[in-house]
């Protein structure tokens, strides 16, 4: 409980210090690499899979940022993970935050503590984006429908856990590009990785 | 004034309609009009029988095709003669008037209609221009193609009614 | 019912206007870097050579300058057009920069030689912004995205114009580091971590000879 309040806490500290960009050209230049993968590979589902790869890459050097800032914060997020539930808080709090500026929230946890969502109200990654209709003769629209288009987020997740070894599966569950209220990202855990730090991560 | 209750809206990128909108704004209830077949469905409830109207509204449409034709030609020639997006009315013919709106990128906005005032199309423009330009920013817009979205169709349907009835 | 329709971009409100830094939304300068390094790497693995890469990235420079230019001029809440070469110069060194960069380029400038260039200059924000991709990648890629973006803008205003960005030692006595006291806030200026540039970029915009003649003869 204590830990939901320290997250969000440090993640607005750190915020406040990062350096900032235009979050226009951010969406943009982001929609750019989309809609490239989206000429270049014709099947949305093969996209989707980019995305992820390019995300992980992301997610695996983002989380090294994340610590180091934070430890010179003095806040020690890295002996704060104790178990997937804090882990999550800092997923959702102090990563979206610092880096992206938007609050998440964390819940939806499975009975075994294994599973839980982050939900998303504004996704800096979509701002501008309606996915083509049906019929739309430029892209196929009604394939299009299969595409996530935010589906960086679950490789920089799946990155970010990893390095800290968590092994995750991760999806995009609901979409409001797709019309649904919220953004949800679902987190599985697979498998707590041994080696290093993982030791005495507690899965309980 | 005889003037048709149905305006033509069209945009019109560097070679080609990207967009167009027939908009009857003679009832206020909640009709669909269609942009294609001569919008028979219209009940809007006049004189002859509904065949009758239905040749009338396909030769209207072949006219006002014309008349937005010519008008494209003439704002051709004025797009660097004025720095106003808003060119105002830059043709008539009969009892149809033409304004055009030119966006930033030399996007035309055309609008034939019967005589409305200049600051409501004006406005109407305006609101038009809020949703183009967002429409725009979507990644899967490229500029200078067909508009296929459904929803930017009812916003500029449903800024037509709010404005021009 | 119209519930979901209020999820829809058109019913959203479009920022503000004046590009003032405090009404722009902004993202950490890292997540941008993350991304667009991304990109450039993603072209790369496309690319079969340096120059195929400048032209990618050109290329989508280019479509989001299509864009930056409808939005620039729908925030001033104006309701007008450039129509003349130097107004659509200005309006790219300082609208266009503001509202990518958080502040206005340092200066623009009439080629000595050719009366058909002209040079937006830079000489900071924009390689910060950029910094993040792998080492001599940097620049390049962000010579060329950039470039793009302000061809994009300009043809998409109707002044078609090749863009080139080029790197200039600084001259003596000339200011370093974009010390502008305008505090633009936005940009990234003066990331810690980074030496300061002993060069300035330089953008240069050729003009296509119907552009000028066309606005030479808006002269009369």
């Amino acid at each position: 409980m204590s830990s939901k309040m320290q997250a969000s806490q440090a993640g607005q500290a750190l915020w406040s210090k990062m350096p900032k960009a235009n979050a226009e050209l951010f969406a943009l230049t982001y929609g750019s690499l989309v809609t490239e993968l989206v000429r270049d590979y014709e099947d949305p589902i093969e996209v989707n899979a980019q995305l992820d790869r390019i995300g992980h890459s992301i997610g695996v050097r983002c989380v090294d940022e994340l610590l180091s800032k934070a430890d010179v914060a003095g806040m020690g997020l890295a002996t704060q993970c104790q178990n997937l539930r804090d882990t999550a808080e800092v997923v959702a709090k102090v990563g979206f935050k610092m880096f992206l500026g938007v609050q998440a929230e964390v819940g939806g946890f499975s009975q075994d503590q294994r599973s839980f969502s982050i939900y998303l109200q504004d996704n800096p990654l979509a701002t501008f984006v309606e996915l083509p209709a049906a019929g739309d003769e430029q892209y196929n629209g009604d394939d299009l429908r299969k595409l996530k288009y935010s589906n960086l987020y679950c490789g920089v997740i799946r990155g970010a856990l990893e390095q800290v070894n968590l092994k995750v599966e991760c999806n995009i569950v609901r979409d409001t590009l797709k019309g649904d209220e919220v953004n949800e990202i679902r987190v599985e855990l697979k498998e707590v990785l041994a080696d290093g730090a993982g030791d005495d991560y507690k899965e309980e | 004034m005889s003037s048709s209750p149905v305006l033509l809206f069209v945009i019109v990128g560097k070679n080609e309609p990207l967009y167009e909108a027939e908009i009857d704004t003679s009832s206020s209830s909640s009709m669909a009009p269609s942009n294609s077949s001569g919008g028979a469905g219209g009940g809007g409830g006049g004189a002859g029988s509904p065949s009758q109207q239905q040749q009338q509204n396909e030769l209207s449409t072949r006219q006002n095709y014309f008349v937005l034709h010519s008008a494209l030609d003439l704002v051709e020639k004025s797009v660097y003669s004025t720095s106003n997006m808003y060119l105002r009315v830059v043709d008539k013919v009969n009892q149809q008037q033409v304004s055009t709106f030119v966006t930033a990128a030399n996007v035309k906005f055309m609008l034939l209609h019967g005589g409305k005032g200049e600051e409501v199309i004006k406005n109407f423009f305006g609101e038009v221009y809020g949703y183009y330009v967002k429409l725009s920013m979507n990644p899967f817009y490229k500029y200078d193609t067909p508009i296929m979205s459904k929803a930017f169709d009812a916003r500029v349907r449903a800024a037509a009614r709010a404005y021009l009835s | 019912m119209s519930r979901s329709s209020s999820n829809n971009i058109l019913d959203r409100p479009l920022g503000r206007v004046g590009g003032r830094s405090t009404d722009t939304t902004f993202v950490s300068l890292s997540a941008f870097a993350y991304i667009y390094s991304e990109l450039v790497q993603y072209h790369q693995s496309r690319a079969a050579s340096v120059s195929e890469l400048e032209r990618r990235l050109e290329s989508a420079g280019y479509g989001v300058g299509l864009k930056v230019l409808e939005m620039t001029a729908y925030r001033t809440k104006e309701m007008k057009r450039e129509i003349r070469l130097m107004s659509i110069l200005h309006f790219v060194s300082s609208s266009v920069w503001k509202s990518l960069f958080g502040r206005s380029a340092d200066s623009l400038e009439r080629s000595i030689d050719h009366a058909d260039e002209y040079m937006i200059i830079d000489y900071e924000p924009i390689a910060s912004t950029f910094v993040s991709v792998p080492t001599d990648l940097g620049q390049l890629s962000a010579d060329a995205y950039v470039s793009g973006i302000i061809a994009g803008v300009l043809d998409g205003a109707g002044f078609a114009a090749r863009v080139t960005a080029h790197n200039v030692k600084l001259e003596e006595g000339e200011r370093q580091g974009g010390g502008s006291g305008s505090g633009g806030g936005a940009g990234g200026n003066a990331v810690p971590g980074i030496p300061p540039r002993k060069n300035k970029a330089v953008f240069l915009v050729k003009f296509s000879p119907e552009v000028l003649s066309r606005d030479a003869a808006l002269e009369r």
